[in-house]
């Protein structure tokens, strides 16, 4: 029984060494292209109205999905 | 002329234990097509990241562009005038693309960098389409990374280089784990970076590619030091050098035929390596 679970921790150490290693070397690759800490982004990102309708609908769902759970209406 | 890079009696060692150069010394000139040749575990890739300012040697000073390379100008997150100006002045090609390509698309990787050095929206996107266009990629713009060919993705980190548009170029194992066509493809791409005077320094065990790509070859043994630094044509006649850094083996080896059937050069196309100690 200990045995295995040697294995898997072995394993699971392995796999996080591995990734720890691989993104080390991803974030070489990014300074590398001039990245200094910073996030630049290309797109200007801002609030549309079809972001408010979507908020909207959200908020009158689990209100709706809420009451009915409490069965102040009934459908 | 003064050399763009300089290293003087570098050596590096990973966590005080294993030793990848020792005792380095060299210089490069713009405008020079260099090939780094060795073979696998002789440190070209650590040579290449040092040049790269990715990794600092452990002794000996590197000089770039005429400044003295130290881990307190790079390895820190305030903005500094050398840090920027080196980033944008070299490109560093990467040997396995997976761990170049980090962006959602491949629009955004090749717009990152210009990106980071802080050019206009409107300039980067007139760049990263240049660059999509020039290689040819159009098709892959808006596709993920990690999904494409090997071959796609090496063109995708290439475009993700150029679109800064570096002075310098530093390749490692550009044609690694190509097919033929995408071989001759990146070969004739780097000819024509190198007509534009572009300095380009590439590490490399595939020896035919080298005469190709460039006119100076270093040899790197596996002792971790420079065994040869000299004009191409003369380290790749040189069989028992070769043979000694174990880039070539007995049974092994270059194929005159075969080999310039497909490859042209635009220089010393007639050049062939045939020995009678390779049968």
């Amino acid at each position: 029984m200990i045995e295995e679970q040697k294995w898997v921790g072995g394993r699971v150490g392995y796999t996080l060494i591995k990734s720890l290693n691989m993104s080390e070397k991803v974030h070489g690759a990014m300074i590398s292209r001039g990245f200094n800490g910073d996030i630049k982004i290309m797109h200007r990102y801002s609030i549309h109205r079809r972001d408010y309708v979507a908020c909207v609908s959200v908020v009158a769902l689990s209100i709706f999905l809420m009451l009915a759970s409490q069965n102040l209406i009934r459908i | 002329m003064k050399p763009i890079f300089d290293l003087r009696d570098v050596s590096y060692t990973y966590l005080r234990k294993f030793e990848a150069l020792k005792g380095v010394t060299a210089s490069f000139n713009a405008g020079e097509q260099v090939a780094i040749l060795g073979a696998n575990g002789s440190g070209k890739s650590t040579l290449l990241a040092i040049l790269n300012a990715l990794s600092y040697p452990t002794s000996g000073e590197f000089y770039a562009f005429g400044t003295l390379v130290k881990e307190e100008i790079f390895d820190t997150l305030e903005d500094n005038e050398f840090n920027r100006s080196f980033r944008k002045k070299v490109g560093f090609l990467f040997q396995n693309p997976d761990i170049q390509l980090f962006s959602s698309t491949v629009f955004d990787e090749i717009a990152f960098g210009p990106l980071q050095l802080d050019l206009p929206p409107e300039e980067v996107q007139k760049r990263t389409e240049e660059v999509i266009a020039m290689l040819g990629i159009e098709n892959l713009q808006d596709r993920a990374p990690h999904m494409l060919s090997g071959g796609e993705k090496k063109k995708v980190c290439i475009a993700s280089i150029l679109s800064t548009n570096p002075d310098v170029l530093l390749l490692d194992e550009p044609t690694g784990g190509l097919d033929p066509r995408s071989q001759i493809w990146l070969i004739e791409l780097i000819q024509d970076l190198a007509k534009c005077g572009k300095t380009i320094i590439t590490a490399t065990h595939d020896l035919d590619i080298v005469e190709q790509i460039s006119t100076r070859a270093i040899v790197v043994g596996e002792d971790h030091t420079i065994h040869v630094d000299s004009d191409c044509a003369s380290v790749m006649g040189n069989l028992d050098l070769l043979m000694e850094a174990n880039l070539i083996h007995r049974h092994m080896h270059r194929h005159g035929k075969l080999l310039h059937e497909y490859l042209h050069a635009h220089t010393k196309e007639h050049d062939h390596v045939h020995g009678p100690s390779v049968v």
